[in-house]
């Protein structure tokens, strides 16, 4: 996880553009250094054939083929030559000649001739006509740059390497904190709203960012338990008195006979206050669902055998109906999972299937093994789930505006996501041509 | 006469509770607390004992476990306003033999307490169970009724084993689904209907007075 990160984080790439910007620097520092140091040994190269050549110039037209032989004994790096003012060569070692080297004062490079190595020559007509050549041996001068530059090269090298180095390390450290930072931002999207981000005795900015961060999560704990508590305290405030006027008109309705027609009216309202009673029951079971925050008891659960009892208990409604249930059930097939609400998601998502399906349709609640895992699906072939509306499906009291003659309060489906967000179960609507297509995705 | 006795805190719900049982020929007796339930309790004059979860001085599984480590087999209703699968669970291993959810309709709560007391006196090793003109053999899931074979499925075996062993007694539909079926939601009314219609069915014939009727907004009842 560390390494498939690295080049995503803010401090690595800070990192690496640091160490860039390093890097091009010491090349270019290294580079001034080496072509200063190469300058300065070509300068004084040049200085040392200059002087030769004004020692020879001033010694005069007849002194100087005695001055050049006692100067070619005294320095071993040079060679000389004189050619006259025609261009006949006179005399000397250096096998140059004003052909190849014009007589202009300016020093050049000559590269090696024969047996003859590299060298810096210069050649002059003197003030009498003769032309004097001056060459220095070149290998010194070649060995002292190239001894600079291996010089300059690897301690060049250990600057580079023990600097990224050391930039590595110090992002790595930020790095690690951003990471548990990362899991724990996880943790809390998963729903575990107790957790909070680390914030280390540094107290430096990431450590004040974390800390703004805990202040809101501190916030939206207290808002979301705010919100549930009312919503749930309205059901559960009004549960008790709806139970005893429930009673009491069941009670009244006990005092008429049978064939008074205000026994009938108050049985109606009986009905009504089960109804309404079935979806605050209905709607507290979401809200402690959701409140469980994934603490659930998980066992072995063999989705065969789930199917089974989910089609043996909706069996004899799908018949009435006058829909064909089938189950299909892949054996072996197990999941970790709490059975109790797996059940009676499937049981759910069965029922609202034979609601919506019309006499002579169709329905069909399959457990197979996918690439992805584990599947439940329950598929129809009624009137199907509308596109735009998959997405509202699992909200509280959603009801499409197309179903408004069946029976229902809308809970169903929140109900099925509550289980599937508890399991971490992947709960999907899909078209299935026609029909409906629930599908529960689960984790085996 | 039955005794049963009320553990509960709130006046107003024992005094429900009481009046419920009282009409249906019981004879109730209120404790208020953790502490005077189980010295009452203790004394072994109750056929049943209803316990509210959240007692002021004490939890009320914790006087179901002390009930039942002193032997005492007198059936437990408890009564919550926990209403969560994991808490039911928690009620029956603490020694419940029931478990209630508040609010709840008073029916439901004689209907259990009444299927509590008759389950302890009924004698669970008989193979062949009988009422009137009715009768199911356990071991090959076969009724009859005036004399006529009925093939069962497994299901409807159970469901009439239930009624069989509770005879003449309001069962509610959550009772019905939790003992048939072992599950502790609320299966809507509907499902259980068409479970019990199909059993009719096959329980009546033409010259027989209908022996499963619908007791309206409770439940049903086997009886002639």
């Amino acid at each position: 996880m560390l390494r498939s990160s690295l080049w995503r984080t803010t401090t690595f790439r800070l990192s690496a553009l640091y160490g860039a910007i390093y890097l091009a620097g010491i090349i270019l520092l290294l580079g001034v250094v080496y072509a200063a140091v190469a300058d300065s040994l070509t300068r004084r190269s040049e200085l040392a054939l200059r002087d030769e050549m004004r020692m020879l110039e001033r010694s005069g037209p007849a002194a100087v083929l005695h001055r050049l032989e006692s100067e070619s004994a005294r320095e071993p790096l040079m060679r000389f030559a004189l050619y006259s003012a025609t261009g006949e060569r006179i005399t000397g070692d250096s096998p140059l000649s004003p052909r190849e080297l014009p007589p202009d004062g300016r020093v050049r490079d000559v590269p090696a001739i024969g047996a003859e190595p590299p060298s810096q020559a210069l050649a002059e007509r003197a003030p009498w006509g003769e032309i004097i050549i001056v060459a220095r041996d070149g290998r010194q001068l070649v060995a002292l740059r190239h001894i600079v530059l291996t010089a300059l090269v690897s301690s060049g090298a250990v600057l580079v390497v023990l600097g990224i180095g050391m930039g590595l390390a110090l992002s790595l450290q930020p790095l690690r904190r951003i990471q548990a930072m990362q899991l724990a931002s996880e943790a809390i999207g998963g729903g575990d709203f107790s957790r909070r981000l680390p914030v280390s005795a540094a107290q430096d900015e990431i450590d004040a960012l974390a800390g703004i961060a805990n202040r809101m999560m501190d916030e939206a704990e207290r808002l979301m338990l705010q919100a549930r508590t009312v919503g749930e305290g309205v059901a559960h405030e009004l549960r008790s008195p709806l139970t005893r006027l429930r009673a009491r008109l069941d009670r009244a309705s006990q005092g008429f006979d049978p064939d008074d027609p205000r026994r009938e009216l108050l049985a109606s309202c009986v009905a009504e206050a089960d109804s309404v009673l079935a979806r605050f029951g209905a709607l507290l079971r979401i809200a402690a669902l959701e409140a469980r925050g994934r603490r659930i008891g998980l066992g072995r659960v063999s989705l065969s055998s789930l199917v089974e009892q989910v089609g043996e208990l909706f069996g004899p409604l799908a018949a009435e109906h006058g829909v064909s249930l089938r189950i299909e059930g892949e054996p072996g097939l197990d999941v970790e999972a709490d059975g109790e609400l797996l059940f009676e998601a499937l049981c759910n998502l069965v029922d609202n299937a034979l609601k919506f399906t019309p006499r002579g349709g169709r329905v069909r609640l399959r457990a197979h093994t996918t690439p992805r895992g584990p599947l439940l699906e329950v598929t129809d072939n009624g009137p199907g789930i509308a596109e735009a509306e998959r997405a509202f499906v699992t909200k509280r009291f959603y009801r499409s505006p197309t179903h408004a003659g069946i029976d229902g309060h809308g809970l169903g489906l929140s109900l099925v996501a509550a289980v599937a967000d508890l399991h971490g179960f992947e709960l999907t609507f899909d078209d299935a041509r026609p029909g409906a297509m629930v599908r529960l995705l689960c984790r085996a | 006469m039955a005794r049963v006795l009320i553990i509960e805190d709130d006046e107003a719900t024992a005094a429900e509770i009481a009046r419920a049982l009282g009409q249906r020929g019981f004879q109730p007796e209120h404790a208020c607390t953790g502490e005077a339930g189980l010295e009452r309790a203790l004394t072994g004059i109750f056929s049943a004992i209803t316990l509210d979860r959240m007692l002021p001085d004490m939890d009320g599984l914790a006087v179901a476990e002390s009930l039942k480590a002193q032997g005492l087999d007198t059936p437990v209703l408890v009564i919550s306003a926990l209403n969560d699968v994991d808490e039911r669970v928690r009620g029956l291993r603490a020694g419940g033999d029931d478990y209630l959810t508040k609010p709840f309709a008073l029916e439901e709560m004689v209907a259990r307490v009444e299927v509590l007391i008759r389950r302890r006196q009924s004698d669970t090793a008989r193979l062949v169970l009988r009422y009137k003109d009715l009768e199911l053999d356990l071991v090959s899931h076969t009724a009859r009724r005036a004399g006529r074979e009925i093939r069962l499925f497994p299901k409807e075996s159970k469901l009439l084993e239930f009624f069989l062993r509770n005879p003449e007694q309001v069962l509610t539909r959550t009772m019905i689904f939790q003992t048939i079926w072992g599950y502790g939601f609320d299966p809507g009314t509907n499902l259980i209907d068409v479970h019990i219609r199909g059993l009719r069915q096959k329980l009546d014939a033409p010259g027989l007075p209908p022996i499963l009727h619908t007791e309206r907004g409770a439940g049903y009842r086997l009886s002639c």
